[in-house]
């Protein structure tokens, strides 16, 4: 019983990391509709991270423009949520 | 007269003896290496290139970071990511070769950094390859260390110091180049020099405050952190992620941790 339980939550587990591991893949295979914004620490051992914020935005429109339209907002809301965090920092 | 000779003799190959030891113990090696972190695996990856340089009396070392190298490096996504040759000199990996561990720095969160303790443990494998570096003629050795493949090459003639670039050590001289078969890491010496008049700095006295952690503790603290942020980003907007790397010279990933690579 204690070996499936184990197993059960090894799984679990395995099958979480792979998901989180391909989202940002899923989520930028759009490139329409989807933008990033990166931002940028120094730790107090001098080692820089880079870290880049997604955003997608749904196409919802019929217009011709609509596609870049929720680029454009995609692009906006990546930039504000970096600054956000690097601000937050 | 005979006794008087020998005892003469005796005492000139005693301090000689003495003499030399005391100069092998105070002549440190400095050695230049660039340090080039570029894996285009994944766009969760981290990316360094950086000239640390460092001073080893084949018992105790310490490494600093002098500067990033002039370069650009671009991610699996293409986007640049930029170093300048601006000096820093932060001094990191504190090395206690006589104990097999190592003392260094490194960012738990995007602000607090720890103070983490790792063992030199490295389960290296003989290789057949045989080349000079900077004169010194060195050979191979490969290492399979935290999900990276190494190929390693040591100067048998510097069998004294057996230390090296980042955590690298314990081979059976000192270490002049690191290279993983998935050419993402590079450790190259550039430039080695003897010193009699560097001290082995110990772990600085601010270190003290840091949160001191294992290596084991880091990464799951780390890697903790890394889950909530994403999960934090994604509750506020399911259309959104932000990618915090969990590839480093080490993969801060559960299976290596749990495997102990």
């Amino acid at each position: 019983m204690k070996k499936k339980v184990l197993i059960l939550i090894a799984l679990f587990g395995s099958m979480s990391y792979l998901i989180s591991a391909q989202s940002i893949s899923n989520l930028i295979s759009d490139r329409h509709k989807c933008c990033s914004a990166s931002f940028e620490t120094t730790d107090s051992d001098g080692l820089p991270s880079r870290y880049r914020v997604y955003q997608c935005r749904e196409d919802l429109g019929n217009s011709p423009t609509s596609s870049e339209d929720a680029k454009a907002d995609a692009c906006e809301a990546a930039k504000s949520m970096a600054a956000i965090l690097q601000a937050g920092m | 007269m005979k006794k008087l000779v020998f005892n003469f003799l005796f005492s000139s190959l005693f301090c000689f003896v003495i003499t030399a030891q005391i100069n092998k113990l105070q002549q440190t090696i400095v050695v230049d290496y660039n340090i080039v972190l570029n894996d285009t695996t994944d766009v969760e990856s981290s990316q360094y290139a950086f000239k640390y340089q460092l001073n080893s009396d084949g018992i105790k070392s310490f490494q600093n970071l002098q500067s990033y190298i002039d370069t650009t490096l671009y991610d699996k996504e293409g986007f640049p990511h930029e170093f300048d040759s601006t000096p820093i000199n932060k001094l990191n990996y504190f090395k206690d070769l006589s104990q097999n561990k190592v003392i260094y720095g490194s960012a738990y969160n995007f602000r607090m950094s720890g103070k983490i303790t790792d063992s030199l443990k490295f389960d290296f494998i003989k290789g057949k390859a045989i080349k000079t570096i900077l004169g010194f003629q060195c050979k191979q050795l490969i290492v399979s260390f935290r999900g990276r493949d190494y190929e390693v090459f040591y100067a048998t003639a510097l069998s004294e110091y057996q230390d090296g670039p980042w955590k690298f050590a314990n081979a059976p001289g000192l270490i002049l180049e690191v290279k993983s078969f998935d050419n993402s890491v590079t450790m190259v010496a550039n430039c080695i020099q003897y010193s009699q008049d560097i001290d082995i700095k110990p772990v600085p006295k601010n270190w003290d405050k840091r949160l001191a952690l294992s290596y084991k503790e880091f990464v799951k603290k780390r890697s903790s952190w890394r889950d909530n942020v994403k999960a934090k980003i994604r509750a506020e907007d399911p259309m959104s992620d932000i990618s915090i790397p969990y590839r480093n010279f080490e993969i801060y990933h559960p299976y290596y941790v749990d495997n102990d690579r």
